[in-house]
């Protein structure tokens, strides 16, 4: 499913870093204008003073100015692959180079400079719902990465249910994917359960120290 | 004041489909010119009066042709597409458009002054009240471009929260006239009201066809289906005709049937000034404020500068025919008092419901929606075990 857009900042905080005056004044006017709650500028040499920390991907926007050694000074400070809050490039220059810094600090929008009022609301738009579907298809990754890392627990539980009831692959998988509905979990949470309750509790060997992930594999190396 | 004419660009459609009230709106601007050369006699204002003739082309080619000459400050346009088209040449000449009429909101610039109604300011007081007064299933019709689409987002978005549905958008283009299809449509999934940003001829011959099938089958249109917009006014009733003309809903800061003192004066000057004109509108009263508005600050300025004039003219309090009216100094929009008004066989609207005083313009609905987009209902899903 895809996520709500955001259409409505009212509340959200811009961070400018940039330093002329006739941007700034611009961008806080039309901000202010669109209901972000405050601007804080940062210029070139106050950059160390933002607590990046502290910023907050869903309330914080982050403006940058491309031009200056912002985005040098800002990828020292953040971790490249999460950028802490949206961020929205400002370009004058649109060189290959100076672009690559935004890309490479998770830029989702830009706004050309002069900046134009009436661009600045299309700009955060992009902007914010860019960086929350980002989001949203990295945690994809993830669980699907945690499901392709739970498929093993599947295959042995699938393997032991056709063991314990004498049924095939296809009836094991439809009763532990319906069983894992009820109890409301995910199907390779639930497999990796039903395993290591199935297992016959491990009983160390004389002398040895039992050490394993799985329990059915460690259990059947017991019992070997 | 120096007797140097300050030259002020008039620029509306007088001729094309939306001509009926645009006709009205250049009305309204030079009947605050009239007062002006009455009030400050020694205000020499030279109007230059253009036609794009509703063809967005031309839009262009006038107001550049205005700013070239060194007009710094135009009153026009009536449809977004014309005022997106030529907002550019303001910023590239750093000149004022004064825009004179309601629109969909999400813009702001710092070359236009916005003098009509704000979303926040008509299309939410009407869903409030047809919500109230006609049920909760609505059908929506519209001209196929920028004011149609976003008014039924920002509608369809406001309906399902508050527990109401759009049963089905339709769009004509600007112009079309044969609306079997869409009447057709309507009839057959018989919704609680009608939604429409159908605009100029278009909405015409809907209202037209529509009330005339409604008939032929027995159906009491005005109470069943009644139709509701944010752009239907006065001019525009005469244009819709006798028989089909009464019973129609639409949201607007003014009309002509407004009770205040200066609405008593506007009206009657009007009609002396343009006798067999249409009747006063908000559209008129629009270009009516926006007019003064500007020539006081011209006055008060002592130049057309734009810098000194929008500070001047964020200082104006207008007693305007609809009531006080001001700009907001963060967005430039105005404050205004929304109104719900139904037509009746006069070609006129008893006004059915009005807001308690001018309110504030909020023109990207910051205090008026939520955070997120709204998508409608899903299908109710059902659990299978």
């Amino acid at each position: 499913m895809a996520p709500h857009l955001i259409q409505n900042f009212k509340g959200y905080h811009a961070s400018i870093f940039g330093s002329q005056s006739s941007l700034t004044d611009t961008l806080e006017s039309a901000l202010a204008r669109i209901g972000l709650g405050s601007v804080k500028t940062y210029d070139a040499d106050a950059i160390t003073d933002a607590d990046f920390d502290s910023f907050n991907p869903q309330r914080d926007v982050l403006f940058v100015d491309s031009d200056i050694e912002f985005v040098a000074a800002l990828s020292k400070s953040t971790n490249l692959s999460a950028p802490p809050a949206p961020i929205i490039g400002l370009v004058g220059i649109g060189t290959p180079g100076r672009l690559k810094g935004l890309l490479n600090i998770g830029c989702t929008a830009f706004l050309g400079k002069p900046v134009h009022d009436a661009a600045v609301y299309s700009a955060l738009f992009l902007g914010i719902n860019q960086f929350q579907a980002r989001h949203e298809m990295e945690w994809r990754i993830e669980d699907q990465e945690r499901r392709r890392r739970g498929r093993r627990w599947v295959i042995k539980a699938v393997v032991a249910l056709m063991q314990q009831s004498a049924i095939t692959d296809d009836e094991a998988y439809a009763k532990l994917r319906q069983d894992s509905m009820r109890m409301r979990m995910n199907l390779e949470t639930y497999c990796e359960q039903f395993v290591m309750d199935s297992a016959p509790a491990p009983r160390p060997l004389d002398g040895e120290q039992l050490i394993g992930m799985c329990p059915a594999t460690d259990a059947k190396r017991a019992s070997s | 004041m120096s007797s140097r004419p300050v030259r002020i660009g008039l620029m509306f459609s007088t001729t094309g489909s939306y001509s009926v009230v645009t006709k009205t709106m250049l009305n309204g601007a030079m009947l605050a010119l009239s007062e002006c050369y009455r009030l400050f006699p020694d205000l020499v204002i030279e109007p230059r009066i253009v036609n794009p003739e509703g063809e967005i082309r031309r839009y262009g080619e006038l107001a550049e042709g205005l700013l070239k000459d060194g007009v710094r400050h135009v009153v026009g346009c009536y449809t977004s597409l014309s005022r997106k088209e030529v907002i550019p040449l303001f910023e590239k000449y750093d000149s004022l458009l004064w825009y004179p009429t309601h629109y969909e909101g999400f813009e702001t610039s710092n070359n236009v002054i916005y003098t009509g109604a704000a979303p926040n300011q008509h299309i939410l007081p009407l869903l409030d009240y047809m919500l109230a007064k006609a049920g909760k299933r609505a059908f929506c019709v519209g001209s196929n471009y920028i004011w149609a689409w976003e008014n039924t987002r920002v509608f369809r978005e406001a309906i399902t929260i508050k527990g109401g549905s759009v049963l089905a958008e339709k769009y004509a283009a600007i112009g079309d006239t044969d609306m079997r299809q869409i009447v057709d449509t309507i009839i057959s999934e018989r919704p609680d009201f009608i939604f429409s940003n159908l605009i100029g001829s278009s909405a015409y011959a809907f209202f037209r066809q529509f009330r005339a099938a409604c008939d032929e089958l027995g159906i009491d249109q005005p109470a069943r289906m009644p139709v509701a917009s944010c752009s239907l006014s006065e001019p525009e009733l005469e244009e819709i005709g006798a028989g089909c003309v009464d019973g129609h809903y639409s949201s607007s800061v003014y009309f002509s049937t407004v009770k205040t003192a200066a609405n008593a004066l506007f009206t009657d000057a009007l009609a002396t000034a343009f006798p067999g004109s249409p009747a006063a509108s908000a559209d008129s009263e629009a270009a009516y404020i926006a007019t003064t508005l500007l020539l006081r600050s011209i006055f008060h300025t002592q130049s057309d500068d734009i810098k000194l004039v929008k500070k001047a003219a964020v200082r104006q309090r207008i007693a305007a025919p609809q009531g006080e009216v001001w700009l907001d100094p963060q967005t430039f929009h105005s404050w205004l008092t929304p109104r719900i008004g139904r037509s009746n066989k006069a070609s006129t609207f008893d006004i059915v419901e009005q807001a308690s005083g001018p309110v504030r313009p909020d023109p990207y609905l910051v205090d008026s929606s939520p955070r997120y987009t709204v998508a409608s209902p899903s299908p109710q899903l059902r659990i299978v075990t």
